[in-house]
Formats: structure tokens, sequence, C-alpha cells
């Protein structure tokens, strides 16, 4: 349905186009590799891009089964069109025979540093999480950003930047992709970035970037009270993401903070981030619910109905607590054939010139646990053995720890293709999986983009 | 220009290629229990835990509820038949009533094993702990196993009473409960409530039918929130009667080739499904025998169906860090079609532990076979032939700790058959000869 759509936009603006050509001679030129219409004052611009990840990855040391696999990843086709300050971009994925709408919006460029954009994109959050994912040092962002990052959503967004400061706030609705009952969730994202030192031999960046997010809701529960509805927040990273997986039910709000750095020296770089989630819940949430439709047993005085008061419930299964986890990785390059150069309109990184050679190290730690209780086959009850026993629960979140160190070799043949090569070894602790501890994959992207 | 680009291309094709063969080698084994469950890593009995384990003879005949099959179950029938029959012990589910006297009884009420509905309408689905010794004795516990199963009915079922656990210890010392002419338990007026009532205990004499066996006594304690405590009033009681062994047990006289479990060290053993009722036994108990009793469900209460393998280990280390000597798996199979918790690789995890096995429940000759191995040695078994030779590639080493170490049966007939051991006859000749 999504791809008719998408079809039938492209060829309307192709039409639109050629209309508009009818106006204003455009000019064909190639940039960059991808084809470009321009009108002759410069003021319309019509350009078509595109992107396929064609990857293959395969792992070892794994004691519950990965699918090693060739797969193309992702086929991106998308337009940008402009009429004078205004712009627009559709962008849509089909990868993984599925059909996404990736970038969507309308941009209005009140000057050259100052832009106001309206439709699905990236939340400003962090360094790789609203970074493209063709820009990216390695194929994969860290499991940090996998876990905690963030990604495109519907919203209002602006932007503003000089050389040396790069400040972005937006307020978001939810995701393109929740299709769930119940009130969609919210955000408010603010990202900025300021490049103390800038010199011909470093620049030394350094920023933050806080969201506050109602999270989506996770459809009805029927059984409890139509119009109240389970929200839910999932961090997740790894392989398949299985064995960093952490799903926190009940979420009332969510917030991250994230600091970022980067060091740039010529042929070197330096880039790390930290992120704090810290989800706040809902307390009652059940209990609330149940006064309707409380639980009653029958005993030689009569009946009762549990839960009886607030309390009773979470007092049992365990104290929705407000749950915090983080994580961290840093990486290092080295460019052979270029060096690192800054682009203080996105606060990333530029790509490195055709022919450079770029090798990478990354060592990310993320938690996932929040615990204060005891395990036991499969479930957590509180601390003290006797009513963990007695069979009260407790609400800790296990989502498991992983260290892992990557290393990755990127070769930019030119600015449209590139060959990706990353190896991984995960050390992983995970009471879901007790027997996989180190899982190693090795995984290759030819990589085009126009 | 164009050689550097063709050899950069080549470069990235290498590159790409590399995927293929650089994790050829995975010599990871997949992830399938029959790969973990000899490595998985695994606590152990501690050599103290061990000498009470084996207090417990092996090829135990365990007779569940003392039958359920040929006498309604846990009544004063079931019992002295199970006794007679040979069993070397008696099972039974423990239960308390509102006056703290110990029951031999299963269900949580009392509307499938008697006639409560007649008795005391209203308050059938009551839980057993509101009701007083004396008004549970107004109860009649055999005659709705005349209707249940009235291919084994028998008018002397009607009126049978339910069980205290201390009938049971009696039984199995070779008590019965003394009748008058008309067939009624003769009331014990010694023992009185604190307002000169009946208490509701019966009076004991000799049992003229006894064989002399001396069975042991295998009782269940359920979840504590169910009966608080009960654990803390076994071990009084036990110690009173002279049945806890790591207190002054008595000497309860026996007789040559006749069951004597109720003179040792395993006279009685403890089995719970519940853990923190393991935690509490360990505590009121220790050094008398354990049975960690296993289920399947996906829960954290029992084994997990989704990842058995760890789950079974969670439950072994368990079992060993609170002194659990048995492991008490259900087994497969008709009629019952437990789970299967008695696999092959499972009962070498659990002999791997220092435990010994113990399944629930046998009621027919294949599930028998099936479970000591018979099916390895060609049918043949342990019984008929002690060194019988295996018969067949199996692809692995078929040893003895795949199997069990004794059995809960409802057919206790057939285990003694089974296991070539002398009987006084069939299973209605001995229910003949007590008299029912």
């Amino acid at each position: 349905m999504l791809r008719k759509i998408y079809i039938a936009t492209l060829a309307l603006g192709m039409v639109a186009a050629s209309a508009v050509a009818q106006e204003k001679q455009l000019t064909a030129e190639s940039k960059k590799g991808g084809i470009v219409l321009t009108s002759a004052d410069k003021d319309y611009q019509v350009s078509l891009n595109g992107r396929i990840y064609m990857d293959g990855v395969h792992y070892f040391d794994d004691k519950t089964d990965l699918s090693s696999d060739a797969s193309i990843k992702d086929i991106r086709l998308g337009t940008t069109v402009k009429w004078g300050q205004w712009s627009a971009k559709v962008n849509v994925s089909f990868g993984n025979n599925e059909v996404k709408i990736k970038d969507a919006f309308l941009r209005y460029n009140q000057s050259k540093n100052s832009i106001f954009t309206v439709g699905n994109f990236f939340e400003p959050f962090g360094i790789e999480a609203s970074a493209s994912s063709k820009n990216l040092r390695f194929i994969d962002g860290s499991n940090t950003t996998q876990a905690m990052g963030i990604g495109r959503s519907i919203g209002l967004g602006y932007t503003y930047h000089t050389d040396k400061f790069y400040g972005s706030t937006g307020l978001f609705a939810g995701s393109v992709d929740n299709h769930n009952k119940g009130d969609q969730g919210f955000s408010t994202t603010t990202k900025l970035v300021y490049t103390p030192i800038v010199n011909d031999k470093v620049l030394v960046q350094l920023g933050g970037s806080f969201t506050y997010r109602i999270p989506e809701a996770n459809g009805f529960n029927e059984s409890l009270n139509d119009d109240d509805y389970n929200r839910e927040v999932v961090l997740s990273a790894g392989p398949e993401h299985k064995f960093l997986n952490a799903d926190i039910q009940g979420a009332r709000t969510d917030m991250r903070y994230n600091f970022q750095s980067m060091v740039l020296s010529g042929p070197m770089m330096l880039q790390a981030e930290y992120t704090k989630t810290k989800v706040t819940r809902d307390d009652d949430y059940v209990s609330r619910l149940m006064k309707d439709n409380p639980y009653w047993t029958h005993t030689a005085g009569g009946g009762y109905a549990w839960p009886t008061k607030p309390g009773d419930y979470p007092g049992w299964y365990g104290e929705m607590r407000d749950i915090e986890t983080e994580a961290f990785y840093v990486t290092a390059g080295f460019l052979l054939g270029d060096n690192y150069s800054y682009n203080s309109s996105t606060a990333y990184i530029n790509r490195p010139k055709a022919g450079s050679y770029e090798f990478l190290l990354r060592y990310d730690n993320t938690n996932l646990n929040d615990i204060d209780g005891t395990y036991f086959n499969g479930a957590y009850g509180p601390a003290d053995l006797g009513a963990a026993l007695g069979g009260q629960g407790n609400m800790s979140i296990q989502g498991g720890k992983a260290e892992t160190i990557s290393a990755a070799v990127n070769y930019y043949l030119n600015d449209n293709v590139m060959f990706r090569l990353n190896y991984s070894y995960m050390d992983v602790q995970n009471q879901v999986y007790p027997l996989d501890e180190k899982v190693g994959m090795i995984k290759a992207r030819v990589q085009v983009n126009f | 220009m164009k050689k550097n680009n063709v050899r950069n291309l080549l470069a990235g094709a290498l590159i790409l290629s590399s995927i293929g063969f650089a994790g050829c080698e995975d010599d990871t084994p997949d992830y399938n229990p029959l790969n973990l469950y000899k490595t998985y890593p695994l606590s152990e009995l501690s050599d103290e835990a061990k000498v009470v384990r084996d207090y417990v003879k092996p090829d135990a005949v365990i007779a569940h509820r003392g039958s359920t099959f040929w006498a309604p179950e846990e009544t004063e029938a079931a019992f002295r038949w199970a006794r007679n029959m040979g069993a070397d012990y008696l099972e039974i589910d423990l239960q308390r009533t509102s006056d703290g006297v110990l029951l031999a009884l299963h269900d949580g009420n009392l509307q499938r094993t008697s006639n409560i509905e007649s008795v005391f309408p209203g308050r059938d689905d009551y839980p057993v702990s509101v009701f007083s010794l004396a008004d549970l004795r107004k109860l009649d516990a055999g005659s709705w196993f005349n209707l249940d199963k009235p291919e084994n009915a028998r008018a002397s079922f009607v009126g049978q009473k339910i069980c205290t656990l201390e009938e049971v210890l009696k039984i199995s010392e070779g008590y019965r409960i003394e009748r008058d002419g008309a067939g009624e338990p003769v009331k014990d007026m010694t023992r009185l409530n604190d307002d000169g009532s009946w208490a509701g205990h019966y009076q004991y004499e000799v049992d003229p039918q006894d064989n002399g066996n001396r069975p042991g006594v295998y009782a269940e304690t359920k979840e504590p929130y169910l009966f608080p405590n009960m654990e803390a009033d076994l071990a009084k009681f036990l110690t009173e009667e002279g049945w806890n062994v790591t207190n002054s047990p008595k000497t309860i006289e026996t007789f040559p080739g006749k069951v004597d479990v109720a003179n040792t060290m395993g006279r009685f053993i403890l089995q719970t499904f519940s853990r923190q009722s393991i935690v509490s036994l360990e505590k009121e108990l220790p050094g008398v025998p354990k049975c960690m009793l296993l289920w399947e469900s996906e829960s954290a209460s029992y084994v997990r169906p989704s990842n058995s393998v760890e789950s079974l280990a969670e439950f072994i280390n368990f079992s060993v860090e609170y002194n659990c000597h048995i492991a008490g798996p259900s087994i497969a199979g008709k009629p019952n079609k437990y789970p299967e918790l008695t696999l092959p690789w499972m009962c070498e995890m659990y002999h791997r532990a220092g435990m010994i096995v113990h399944a629930y429940s046998f009621d027919t000759e294949d599930q028998l076979r099936k479970y000591n191995g018979d099916y390895f040695y060609a049918g043949v078994s342990r019984f008929d032939d002690e060194n019988r030779a295996i018969s067949g590639d199996f692809k692995y080493d078929v040893n003895r700790n795949m199997f069990i170490d004794g059995g809960f049966t409802n057919l206790t007939d057939l285990s003694m058959n089974y296991q070539n051991r002398s009987v006084d006859g069939t299973a209605q000749e001995v229910l003949t000869s007590l008299g029912y």
C-alpha cells in the first residue's frame, strides 16, 4: 500500500517537475554521484536519491542460535525538492520486505543556518542516533545508540548553527511505525553542541542532549478497563536484539540524558557518547484498573476481593519503581588518504574523500539492568528470600549487560560506493541466556548511495 | 588511476568474500539439551547430605495415596492394602484441621472424595482447614469411589473415614482402627476437647490381618500459605510419635522376609512442590530425607518447558543448597499424561548432582519398563537379568544414571510383580483377605 503511495507521489513529483520545467528551464547535472535537476535561477531543484545496503553477517561462539545470513538489508528511494526557501524530502525504505517511511518532511530554510522542519525526521539526540545510517562509522550504531538512541519521529523542529555552535530542538508526537491502539506518546528533545577548540591542528566538540518523553500506548487492556492502556519502553540492542533487551512495562515518562564528545586531529579522531535513561513508572496502574474487576475468593467467613486498597497489587507483585540504565561507547579512528573534517551544519564528520581507508576501534559498555531483588528460574522476587519464596514478585528489570569491542575497516571507493568490514566481540551477561557469554560476529556491507 | 580503481575494487571484493570463510569453522555446538546436559554447571550434594540420601533403599515402591485404583485414596482401606501388598512407603498429602490435627488428604476441599454436600450443605467448597476433626469424621470418604470406579467397588468401602497422619503411622506399625460389631469405628473417649466433646480420634487395635510388612511414610507438605507452620507441627508430631529419625526414633519390630522400612533411618521422607516449604523443612527437620517434586509449566515456580536445561538446573541447584536428596519428576504416558520430566538426560542431571530419582506416578507396565530403561536392553528388566546387555546403537553411553531409583505408583501390585518381589496374592485377593 505504502509502495503504491510512494510511486504515485514520485510520479506526481516528476510530472510536477516536468510541468514546472515547462515554465522554468531545468538543467540536469550530477552532484556527488546523484541526479539533480536545477532551474536556471537556482530557485527550484529536484534530486533523486537512493541507497542499497548489501550485507553479510556471520555469527560464531553463540549457544543461542543467531541467524548468519546475507541480505539486502536496505533499499532506499527518495526525492528532495526545493522551492526557494522551502524544501521537502521523501525517503522510503524497502529493506527486509517491509516498507518503512524514513525521512518525510517539509523544511523552511529561514536562512543558511536557521531551519524549521515539520514531518518525520531524526529527533536531535546524540551523535549516532541523529546521523543517517549511511554516515555511521560502523555498519550498525553502537549498542549504546541501538538501546537508548531515538531515531525518527513525527514532529516539529528548529535548528540553528554557527561555525562553533549547533543547537536543535523539537516537539514530537510518536513514531511513524506505531500502530498500537491507545493514545500516542509525545516528546520534546534538545541537542546543544559546541566546538570550543577549532584550529588547524585539532577540533574539540562537546555537547549534550536531553529528551523528555511520554511513551507510546501499547494497546488497550480489554480485560481490565477499556480506556486505559499500558505504556511500554523497550530498550534493546545487539545481534537480533536478544542479549540486550529490557522491556519496561507500566512506564509513565521516559527521560534520557546524553553527553557527547568528538576530537578530530588530522587523520585521527575520537568519538564518545554516554547516555542515561530514566523511566518513571505508574505505581498502581493495575490496582486502579482492577478496582472495577477485582479477584474474588470464597472463604468460610464469606468472600473477599483483592486488591482491597491502593498498594495491595504493588505490595505483592513488587513496587513499580523508576528504572535507570546507562551505556557509553568510545570510538577511535584513523584515516589513510584524507584528514577528518567537521561539518558544523550537522555537527558531524564529513564523509572521507574517495580512495580513503578508515580504520576504527570501538569499545561499548551497555547495561540494561536495574535489579534490586533475588532471581530464580526466570523471575525476580524481593531481596528478602522468605518473601520471594512465598511468591511475592519484584519489578526489577533485567535487560542484560554487555561489553563489546569492535573493529572496522571502511573503504571509500568514491562518493557513492563504499565497502565496510566489521568484527565485534561481545561479552554478554544476561540471565535469560545464561549459556551465552562470548558472542563473535563478522559483518560486511557493500554500500551504495546517491 | 584506472589501475588504482581496479586494485581497489579487487581489494573490496576480497574483503567481501572473506566473510564467507572467516567464521567457517564454528565448533560451538548448537543450543540443544542433548549437547548441554553433561556440562551444564550443577552443584552437588555434600557428603553429609549423601549419607542421609542413602537412608533410602534402592528401587523403593511408593504407594501413591495408598492406592487411587483399588481402594478409596488415603483411607484406612487403601493404606492397609498398600502395607499388605508390600509397598516400601505409604504416600500421603498433609493437611491440617482447624483444631490442629494432621491429616492425610489430597484435595483442597472435600467435594470429590466425600459426601460433604449432604453433611455440610453450603460449605462443600470450603477448604479442609476450616473443619474440626470431629466434624470431618461425620463424612463418608469411601462411597464416592464405588461410583467413580464401579469395577473396583466394594460394599465395605462405604463409610471409610478421612485418615489422620497418626492413623497412617499406626497402620504402618501393624495396627488398624478398632471397629464395633456394626463395623463402626470405636471412638477414643480418652481424648477430648476442652469443652469435653469428643476430639475425633479412634481407638486402635493390632491388625489381625497384618502380614508383618512395616512400610515407611512419604508425606507431602503444601504451600505454607495454605498451612502456616505445618513444618514445625510435623516436626513436633513426628518426634512425639518416635518417627523423627534425628530425635530418638522408636524401635519398630520387623520380621524376616518382610518390608522393614519403618524401622530404618529412611522411615519418613518429606516431599513438596513448594520451595518455601523446602526451606522450612530444612530448618525444622534437617537430616530427614527430602524430595523436591517437579512439575512443568511456564512460570517461575515450575520447570519451564521453554528453557528446560537452565530451568532444571535452577531447581537442582536450589535442591542441593537446601539438601533435597531426591528429585521427584513427573513421567509421561497414559493414563495421567503428565509432563515429561524423567527423560534420560534429565535423570543424568539429577544424578550428577548426587540426587536419586523417585518419579510419579506409575500406572502401567510400559511406564515401569520405559523409565527403568528396559527398552535399551531389548525389553529385559534389570530385575530379570542383572547382567542384561544393551541392544541397539543408541549413539550415547547408556548407563544406570539415565533411569529412576524408585517410583510412586497407584498399583503397588504391578510394581511388586515387575520387581519380582513376592506378594501375598493379587490386588483383589489382598483386599479380600483384609476383610473388604
